[in-house]
């Protein structure tokens, strides 16, 4: 399968994508891994007539971490550096392991962040976990930078809140709450290596059996992932039970809306929040 | 002297080197001064009359050499059934209408493959659609629309078989076990896209290198539809990267390549994206298939009746052979006394159907030995118990058609039982957890000419040098089981020489003898083997009568081959080199190089096969009752091929048909909407990865098979067989679900478990 | 256009003059130690270029999607999809092929020996990719569980072997690699 005829840029300078991005608009694509991308232009699902690639800009290859700005994570760089890196393996777990699920490890060699991201899919293996973790998005321009929470850079599939010439340069994932606990399931009932039918992550803090914080977030049940607000609400604040667990996961459920694919079915995937959701916070309260 | 025996050795592969370093060259690799890239318009409609094409668009493309459509090309139908040229009813490139989404409509040759590519949105082709039909149900209904018009309705063939007293069995039964059972369409999924290149030479001759299994019947077919004489062709298979089933055909960009070839006096090539293999290849079929089955009260069958109506799709093929073998594979793993098929094949506006690994077996045995496990319920007996009950021996007969040699049946079952610990954990193992079993029989190679070939069916030319060497030709073609492997080593056997003391030839219907019918039904080490033994007993015949002299023995059968001499039996001291020998016949003989032709064409064996292979499988389940999840966990597998003529490359096959099989009940299926397949990448079409593959035990019951070559017969397809069925049970077993429409998929437990 | 001595050009490519036609870019690369001076249009894959241009096929193109790994190679020695990545894109940088696994010399690499020796080869389409992911894991993992093995294969389809052969080769040579050491 081959490719269509494009032009390629790759600038050097970060403002030189600035302007690129501002003058091609919507005839560009921008391209870190190029694994999803190229994939889609080939079979026809997305077309460009230009690629601008981040491909030598080393200052978004950054990958840093520092217990009181947390982890900064490039625009260019790639899973596999990310899953290997020290403090995301001690302290960004859940990332972690949503990594190591993602894809293959040819992919994870070339794949990114923000390329996960900014492909918008509903399915995106690191959209939950880093939402559960209360990620930003730095999102730089020739006009400055700004900063938005995850959870508003996915307006749709294949769709994100950017401005023209706008591009996101960084991840940065706040320092967990040492007390909290987090859990990331991705689940495929044809194969280990799979695009998930159903992706749900969940933090939690408790005291004394009481939950103080809770985060959950599921994926590819709906436009983009999202955030299971009204099970959270049940939760907060509550005396943890089996039966409470039932309760919230019963409601994540009912808030989600997935659409029927060829991995499964609409009333599957509600099924399978349902029972995910609740497992991931038996896990992550260890509530049995 | 004990004689080293090469017969049970897991030698590796000869080829195998050039495989792991990059070498080994496959069709879309060659490449030749000059060479074009092709590439195939298809249609977008599922049935449709052609208005027009216009192509001159396309043709005005720089770089663009050569663009052909159904109208300049002759319009000669074709097919792998050439004895009922009624079945024949494909043309390379469509005329006047178009019956499935893919069918090939015009094809394109430029300088390069991006520009063959873009040549296609160039050609503009105007569709009058016409009512298409995609189900089985829809294309048998009254007033439904028909695909071909030769034919009145959308049946292409039928296929009866009535043996014994049915009704009496099924009116004095004291259970009838009665099931419809459907399947789904999977694809091959052989790892390398077909491909295709073809170059005219100066004498107007063609010569082709192509994808395939079986290189004679492209010969015989591309002759026929470029109006050539069958040897005007030389056909070339270089390495194959796997076909099971998909690579037995003439396919459009065979002839497409092979034609504008001719035209245009540069050589062009032609190989297929994962996309289109997977949108358009040939599948397995989808069949609706009615059984039931007669049974004493004590669990003795004693009639069985099958109905079977597969989903041809749009052209024949090589697809209706399924129905019969389906009739056959209904019929052969236990007596029946009483049996009755009717198979019936059907056209429909849906990609064609053709042989894939086991053709017409999964299925039928799929039926079969689910019924068999579901019938053990309701008799009270154990599932294991009632097959031993039923189970074929030698000697017993495939009704009305064949009877069975070497048969182990019985054994591999006990042996089963016993290494799986299926008495202590069938129904024992607790809700979620399950053991499963099922059975198969197989064919060693087809009986049956419906190529209607001039020629034997397997053909092998030995020839001996003065060195020490010997030479291997023949057609039998490698595409991965490893018949490059098993036929040197056969012939290394014989001759009592090294493997590396064997050149192989083979591959090119130009340097090999005539001829050998191609890789399918697991007809190869049976049917190649035996010519391979035959030419080399005539040429060991021609030595031993130079060695009978020389040593002054006068009976020939005290000689033998070994250890690179030859030898008298008793006195192995007086022994000389096989290389001298060779001189001293040549020597002898005015220099006239010593060689032989061996052939097999199964004689006075029935109608199916000269020998049938047999086996047991147990699949142990954990079904997540929360999710429907099905985790395979233990495969345990029992079989009998025979004499094992290498250990390692029968295991290879038992391995790789447990991955196809686990695919085929749980994780793979041709996603069909109006005609169209929507899984059309590796990423949806979801084939098992290394990850998803249980722990596998297996063990054989060596049988002698007196029609195969040291006792060996089939041990390549029969394995793609029980996994289905087994795993069915095993789910049945943990759930109380048994899936009688595959694939088994979380969703139908869950339904069934009510959550 | 000037290349130093040491660099092969490899150029002349039919190119239909057609309105689309799209800048070529020159690429400096080393595939298994030979330094290419190439001209590449922007689309063209890794992939393509290897085969095509450099002809060097041991390298397979069998999905194009990134799903089956036939066209693993090593890009400044991890292990990629050649045909998700832009030849454009890897532009002064070394490349590993199936070709380049063995010693110059010849000498097998100990998964290549081990991959014959158990039979984890038949067709043998997906083996080079197998061979590289293989290799590559071996050189982040000297001694991998059954497993680690299994997992890293995750993007290596094969349709013959089942896999099992090909996962006891790895071991076996894991377990070579290790008593060398030793």
């Amino acid at each position: 399968m081959r490719l269509p005829r494009f032009e390629y840029h790759a600038p050097e300078r970060i403002e030189q994508v600035f302007d690129l991005m501002e003058s091609l608009g919507s005839a560009a694509e921008l391209m870190a891994g190029g694994t999803d991308l190229l994939p889609g232009l080939k079979l026809g699902k997305r077309s460009c007539d230009h690629i601008v690639s981040l491909s030598r800009l080393s200052e978004l290859k950054e990958l840093s971490f520092n217990e009181a700005k947390g982890l900064r994570i490039g625009a260019g760089t790639v899973l596999a550096d990310v899953a290997a890196h020290g403090p995301v393996r001690d302290r960004y777990r859940m990332l972690a392991s949503a990594i190591a699920d993602l894809a293959t490890v040819q992919v994870r060699h070339r794949a990114t962040v923000a390329g996960n991201l900014c492909n918008a899919s509903p399915c995106a293996d690191t959209a939950p976990p880093l939402m559960a973790m209360g990620a930003i998005i730095e999102i730089s321009s020739s006009g400055g930078r700004r900063d938005i929470p995850l959870e508003e850079l996915m307006v749709g599939p294949g769709s994100i809140a950017l401005e023209k010439g706008e591009i996101v340069t960084a991840i940065i994932v706040p320092t967990p709450r040492l007390e909290s606990r987090s859990t990331y399931i991705k689940f495929s009932p044809r194969s280990k290596v799979d695009i998930a039918a159903v992706n749900v992550a969940v933090s939690t803090t408790t005291t004394r059996g009481r939950v103080d914080e809770v985060e959950i977030f599921l994926g590819t049940v709906a436009p983009t992932p999202i955030r299971a607000r009204r099970a959270e609400v049940l939760l907060k604040g509550s005396h943890l039970s089996e039966s409470l667990l039932a309760s919230a996961a019963a409601a994540a459920r009912d808030e989600c809306l997935p659409i029927t694919d060829f991995r499964a079915t609409e009333e599957y995937k509600r099924h399978l929040v349902e029972v995910l959701t609740k497992r991931a916070l038996m896990t992550t309260t260890g509530i049995a | 002297m004990s004689r080293q025996t090469l017969i049970g050795k897991s030698l590796p592969r000869p080829d195998a080197k050039a495989k792991v370093t990059g070498g080994a060259q496959y069709t879309d690799d060659i490449h030749l001064p000059g060479m074009l890239h092709g590439a195939l318009l298809r249609s977008p409609v599922a049935h449709a009359r052609i208005a027009s094409i216009d192509i001159d668009r396309a043709r005005a493309l720089p770089g663009v050499k050569c663009v052909i459509t159904g109208n300049d090309v002759p319009a000669v139908r074709y097919g792998n059934w050439r004895l009922v040229p009624e079945l024949q009813d494909e043309t390379a490139l469509a005329v006047d209408k178009v019956r499935f989404i893919g069918d090939e409509v015009a094809a394109v040759a430029a300088v390069d493959a991006d520009t063959a590519r873009e040549a296609l949105e160039l050609i503009d082709v105007e569709y009058e659609e016409l009512p298409a039909v995609f189900g089985i149900e829809e294309a048998l209904a009254e007033g439904a629309p028909h695909l071909h018009d030769a034919h009145t309705d959308n049946i292409s063939l039928t296929r009866n078989i009535d043996y014994g007293e049915l009704d009496r069995a099924f009116e004095e039964a004291f259970h009838i076990q009665e099931d419809v059972f459907t399947t789904h369409p999977v694809n091959h999924a052989y790892m390398e896209p077909c491909s295709a290149l073809a170059r005219a030479e100066s004498d107007g001759r063609i010569t082709i290198w192509t994808s395939t299994q079986t290189p004679y019947y492209i010969q015989c077919l591309l002759a026929r539809t470029m109006e050539l004489r069958e040897n005007d062709v030389r056909v070339i298979k270089p390495h194959v990267g796997g076909g099971f089933g998909g690579k037995m055909e003439l396919r459009p960009w065979d002839f497409c390549a092979a034609w504008m070839a001719r035209e245009i006096g540069r050589p062009v090539k032609f190989t297929l994206d994962r996309t289109e293999e997977l949108a358009t290849g040939r599948r397995r079929h989808a069949v609706k298939i009615s059984s039931r089955i007669a049974f004493q009260e004590d669990g003795t069958i004693t009639g069985k009746e099958v109905r079977a109506w597969l989903n041809g799709g749009a052209y024949n093929g090589m697809g209706p052979t399924a129905t019969f073998l389906i009739g056959n594979f209904g019929a052969m793993l236990y007596r029946i006394p009483a049996y009755r098929y009717r198979g019936l094949y059907i056209y429909t506006n849906t990609p064609p159907a053709g042989a894939m690994r086991g053709f017409g077996a999964p299925q039928a045995l799929y039926a079969g030995e689910t019924q068999m496990s579901q019938a053990a319920a309701a008799l009270g007996l154990d599932p294991i118990e009632l097959r031993l009950k039923n189970s074929m021996t030698e000697g017993d007969e495939i009704p009305g058609v064949a009877t069975v040699g070497s048969c182990g049946l019985k054994e591999c079952l006990e042996e089963v039982r016993r290494i799986s610990g299926w008495n202590e954990k069938r129904a024992t193992l607790g809700r979620g957890h399950g053991i499963g079993v099922a059975c198969y029989s197989f064919i060693s190679g087809g009986v049956f000419n419906w190529f209607n070939t001039k020629y034997p069916f397997s053909s092998a030319e030995v020839r001996v040098f003065d060195d020490g060497t010997a030479q291997l030709s023949t057609l039998a073609a490698d595409i991965g089981q490893g018949s490059d492997l098993i036929l040197p080593q056969i012939l290394a056997e014989e001759l009592g020489l090294r493997m590396d003391d064997i050149r192989l030839v083979t591959g090119d219907t130009a340097a090999c003898p005539q001829s050998d019918l191609g890789t399918w039904g697991s007809r190869v080490t049976l049917m190649a083997g035996n010519a391979v033994r035959r030419a080399a007993k005539e040429v060991k015949e021609r030595l031993f009568e130079m060695v009978s002299l020389k040593f002054d023995l006068n009976v020939i059968h005290e000689l033998e081959c070994g250890d690179g001499h030859i030898y008298a039996k008793n006195k192995p001291k007086r022994r000389i080199p096989f290389g001298e020998v060779v001189a001293m016949a040549q020597r002898a003989n005015r220099g006239e190089p010593i060689k032989a032709t061996g052939y097999y064409t199964p004689r006075d064996c029935g109608l199916v096969s000269p020998a049938f292979s047999f086996g047991a499988q147990v699949a142990e389940t954990r079904v997540d009752l929360d999710t429907g999840k099905v985790e395979v966990e233990q495969m345990y597998t029992v079989h009998d091929c025979g004499v094992e003529l290498n250990p390692m490359a029968v295991e290879g096959q038992l391995e790789g048909s447990i991955q196809m099989s686990l695919g085929y009940a749980l994780s793979e299926t041709l996603v069909m909407q109006e005609g169209r397949t929507l899984n059309t990448t590796f990423l949806d079409y979801k084939i098992p990865v290394a990850a998803d593959m249980p722990p596998s035990i297996s063990k054989t019951v060596e049988t002698f098979e007196p029609a195969g070559p040291f006792g060996a017969k089939e041990a390549g397809e029969g394995l793609a067989c029980p996994t289905a069925p087994a795993v069915v049970d095993a789910v049945y077993d943990a759930t109380g679900y048994c899936c009688n429409d595959l694939p088994i998929t979380p969703e139908k437990i869950l339904g069934h478990l009510g959550a | 256009m000037n290349f130093d001595a040491t660099n092969r050009w490899v150029g002349c490519f039919t190119q239909p003059a057609d309105a689309k036609q799209m800048k070529h870019h020159v690429i400096r690369i080393t595939v298994n130690g030979d330094r290419h001076t190439l001209a590449v249009a922007p689309h063209w894959t890794l992939v393509e270029v290897l085969r095509e241009h450099l002809r060097l096929t041991g390298t397979k193109h069998g999905c194009g999607t990134g799903d089956c790994g036939a066209c693993t190679v090593l890009l400044d020695g991890r292990s990629v999809n050649s045909c998700l990545t832009l030849a454009v894109e890897v532009d002064g940088r070394e490349i590993t092929t199936i070709e380049g696994i063995a010693s110059s010399g010849g000498e097998l690499h100990p998964v290549q020996d081990a991959f014959i020796a158990h039979g984890a080869t038949q067709c043998g389409f997906c083996t080079p990719g197998m061979v590289v992911s293989s290799v590559q894991l071996l050189a982040t993992n000297s001694r991998p569980e059954e497993q680690e093995i299994r997992h890293a294969l995750g993007g290596n389809l094969c349709r013959c072997t089942g896999y099992t052969k090909i996962v006891e080769a790895i071991a076996a040579a894991a377990t070579q690699g290790e008593e060398a050491e030793g």
